[in-house]
């Protein structure tokens, strides 16, 4: 089996994972007293989301110097393990870890300390995407960092409030369904822009000349705008149309949600496997 | 709104001007598809950026493929020793991890030898 296929898969599911356990850690923390009996299946999904990304995260650390022999033979090899073991790829594991490990341990308590500690896991998370890849290598390293920070807490916040929403519209009475889908939603309009605004300055800073957005990295990331676009015409569909519906006590529209949401949970899944091939495999300028 | 653009301006033109390479290959000798009559005692490849080799192998005539000793040296220009080679296609295969954002690279390069060569160079068993 090819280390670079395993690779990525790995890191494309560790990275579903991960932003979903801080995600949903982050609504949690927003949202969850206004849950009632979406708030332990929530809880419970957000654990079982850190257990499965820690396990992804940790194959795909054991691949790498796999990756780095060009063979899979290379997980045992000592040589590759310690230059892994000493370079930001093991820093980046262990923070993630500590990171999960604080929602993990806090997302179950409802006190205030215990809400902060868990956002705090999740800023830990979202950080660490600063510490490796392209943006470290990039002159305005600066301004990318802090930029690529608020890029995947918000991308976070918008997909790891999918299973809660769902959760709510299962599990609540239509009239906490209908405040909790409005206080989302109040929150959304004024976030989710700022996933364009960040990402398309790092796009701008790392691709450098738009001839480049012909190469792998450049049409991957054009991918990457088209799944956007179409995620924002249906949040605008929920922010316009099914919110105010559900909130006016409509069933039907509890349904329609629950279909964009789902529509939605695949397209941002999409969105970062497109993510993971586009920075394991190639450079902006290839 | 003006103060925005203003900022998003000022993004841009540092953008435009910042520089960031990452480890490709900038050239090598022998170079890509070249034909030599002698092989020099090592093969040198030169990356864009500083790079690590963590594996390279060379193969003649797709015949089995010779893994190298890779050099444990971080540089921008990188000498693989290779082992005797006779006269034939060879294809160099290497993998590159960029020290600075852990991207790991691969890459080939294609030569030819007209004439048999008395190299008795090491390998990685």
């Amino acid at each position: 089996m090819e280390p670079d296929t395993v690779s990525v898969v790995l890191r494309g599911l560790s990275f579903i994972a991960l932003i979903q356990a801080t995600g949903m850690a982050i609504f949690i923390a927003m949202f969850g007293q206004l849950l009632q009996n979406s708030l332990a299946p929530g809880q419970r999904i957000t654990r079982l989301s850190v257990v499965i990304a820690v396990a992804l995260l940790v194959g795909h650390y054991l691949v790498e110097a796999a990756r780095m022999a060009g063979d899979m033979s290379g997980i045992v090899d000592p040589a590759l393990q310690n230059m892994v073991l000493h370079s930001a790829v093991s820093a980046v594991l262990v923070i993630r870890v500590l990171g999960l490990a604080l929602i993990a341990t806090t997302i179950n308590r409802c006190g205030r300390v215990c809400r902060a500690a868990s956002v705090i896991g999740a800023l830990t998370v979202t950080a660490s995407f600063a510490l490796v890849g392209h943006t470290v290598v990039d002159p305005l390293r600066w301004a990318l960092a802090p930029l690529l920070m608020i890029h995947v807490t918000i991308v976070a916040f918008w997909f790891g409030a999918l299973v809660p929403l769902w959760l709510t519209t299962s599990c609540e009475s239509l009239v906490v369904a209908g405040h909790v889908t409005a206080a989302f939603s109040k929150v959304a309009i004024w976030l989710v822009p700022g996933i364009f605004v960040a990402g398309t300055l790092i796009s701008l800073a790392l691709i450098g000349d738009f001839a480049d957005l012909r190469l792998p990295y450049g049409r991957l990331l054009l991918g990457k705008v088209g799944g956007f676009t179409t995620l924002m015409g249906l949040a605008a569909l929920n922010k316009w149309r099914l919110v105010p519906a559900i909130a006016s006590g409509n069933p039907a529209a509890l349904r329609f949600f629950r279909r964009s949401l789902g529509a939605e949970y695949l397209l941002i899944a999409s969105v970062l496997s497109v993510t993971a091939v586009m920075t394991a495999l190639y450079s902006p300028e290839s | 709104m003006k103060k925005l653009t203003i900022s998003m301006g000022f993004f841009l033109t540092l953008a435009a001007v910042g520089a960031h390479a990452h480890a490709h290959l900038k050239g090598s000798n022998p170079s890509e598809g070249a034909v030599i009559s002698e092989m020099p005692p090592a093969i040198v490849l030169t990356f864009l950026a500083a790079a690590r080799i963590t594996a390279v192998s060379i193969q003649k005539n797709q015949e089995t493929k010779h893994v190298l000793q890779a050099p444990a040296a971080v540089a921008k220009r990188i000498s693989v020793v290779v082992p005797k080679l006779g006269s034939g296609s060879y294809t160099l295969t290497w993998r590159v991890v960029s020290p600075d954002d852990n991207h790991i690279m691969s890459g080939e390069l294609h030569f030819k030898v007209a004439a048999s060569t008395t190299m008795n160079v090491p390998m990685k068993p």
